[in-house]
């Protein structure tokens, strides 16, 4: 009986490590030189979903395009139970893209046409949501 | 009882876990507890507020400069701050702002192959992180030796570029060093603005004008973001500066085109003004 919680608890404090570790410089370093490709890196935006406070569903933020720039948008979301559905609109906030049809979609690459800012949203599902030991990151690249 | 006894003892050593965690991670980063004691840190209670929201977004300094010499800004020589000036540079605040000066500077010879000057540039890059306690930006990359080796090979030195520019903007991310980082955009801002307006006093440029225009939006979010620093009294003075700038902007960004010589003399000027403090002031 006593092994058993020993295991538990051993794996439990794993879990958290885990946890704590996808929010880390290394691992978001490393998602963006795997994810950039040839886009040139521009900025990076990462935090435990558990900082989120009580809106925790849906993460919306911003980043500023120049008009006729290439851009890379990656989502870099770690430690949920599924590929996280998320969506890219323009300074107007018309609906660029979205992976809803494909989650296994990571990125978007498009060319700004105004100046301005886009925003990235990310939807996260309600039991992720509830648990809240994930990381909800993004970087954004440039040609 | 017992069973309580035991669950207790498991969210404890998930707590250390989680504990651990965090310091592992602030570790891995070269930011010692001086640093994080250091008087520009944010106070707890500022800190705290941005808890509830995402990082914001600001454009990198390197892109701009790029987005710049794309619309036509040429390299004028004696323009930007001496690489000298950095040793000088003695608080916090000084060298944070001209840490930002000093990545425009960088950017703006690498682009114009200005190859010397960039070394001296990011040697003061380098001068001013180390002052900030940031040495792991430049220790784990070893970014100096690689910059001087690929001399001569702008897309190297650009690729190089970007890698400083990720591992600051990730460094000071994971150790909440937030007004570094604004303080440091501030600086890259000013100095771009600054350029910009001395190459459109001598002789006007469509291109380069409406890129200056463009940089309106980033300049409201970056005096929305100091707002959480503004106990402070040199950051309470750069709002109200860059305030100002931001006015004549608007104002340049309206459509009343009748108003744009006289707006602009002032942008120039105000920039200038702002700019002369920036890298003047210890």
């Amino acid at each position: 009986m006593k092994k058993t919680y020993l295991i538990i608890i051993a794996f439990l404090a794993g879990f958290a490590q885990t946890a704590s570790a996808q929010c880390s410089d290394k691992t978001i370093k490393r998602l963006c030189k795997e994810g950039l490709g040839s886009y040139i890196f521009e900025s990076a935006a990462f935090k435990p979903l558990s900082a989120f406070g009580a809106k925790k569903n849906l993460v919306e933020a911003a980043f500023s395009v120049y008009s006729q720039e290439n851009y890379r948008v990656i989502n870099l979301c770690q430690g949920f139970s599924d590929n996280l559905e998320f969506a890219v609109y323009d300074t107007d906030h018309n609906l660029l893209f979205s992976n809803k049809t494909d989650k296994s979609v990571k990125f978007y690459d498009f060319v700004a046409q105004k100046s301005g800012d886009f925003t990235i949203e990310f939807k996260v599902p309600p039991a992720d949501a509830k648990a809240g030991n994930s990381c909800v990151a993004f970087a954004i690249g440039y040609k | 009882m017992k069973l309580k006894k035991r669950f207790a003892a498991a969210g404890l050593l998930l707590a250390v876990a989680f504990g651990c965690g965090q310091r592992t991670d602030k570790d891995s980063t070269g930011v010692d507890s001086t640093a994080s004691d250091s008087a520009m840190l944010a106070s707890d209670s500022a800190i705290e507020s941005k808890t509830q929201d995402f990082f914001q977004s600001l454009p990198s300094p390197i892109h701009v400069a790029r987005i710049f010499q794309r619309a036509g800004l040429k390299y004028l020589s004696g323009i930007t701050n001496p690489a000298s000036n950095a040793t000088k540079y003695m608080s916090p605040y000084s060298k944070s702002i001209n840490l930002g000066v000093y990545t425009t500077d960088l950017s703006y010879c690498t682009f114009n192959d200005q190859s010397q000057e960039a070394i001296s540039y990011f040697k003061a890059v380098k001068t001013c992180t180390d002052g900030l306690n940031l040495t792991s930006i430049f220790e784990s990359t070893n970014l100096v030796p690689r910059f001087e080796k690929n001399i001569g090979n702008k897309d190297s030195l650009v690729t190089l570029m970007a890698t400083l520019s990720m591992e600051s903007d990730i460094l000071l991310k994971q150790t909440s060093r937030l007004d570094i980082a604004y303080l440091s955009f501030a600086g890259a801002w000013v100095e771009s603005a600054y350029i910009a307006t001395q190459m459109l006093k001598n002789k006007r440029n469509p291109d380069i004008t409406k890129r200056l225009l463009d940089q309106n939006n980033s300049l409201g979010k970056l005096i929305a973001l100091l707002q959480d620093f503004k106990d402070k009294p040199e950051i309470e003075s750069l709002i109200a500066n860059l305030s100002e700038i931001k006015a004549s902007l608007d104002i340049l960004n309206s459509e009343n085109t009748t108003t744009h010589e006289e707006e602009f003399k002032k942008l120039t000027s105000k920039v200038d003004a702002l700019r002369n403090k920036i890298v003047k002031d210890n």
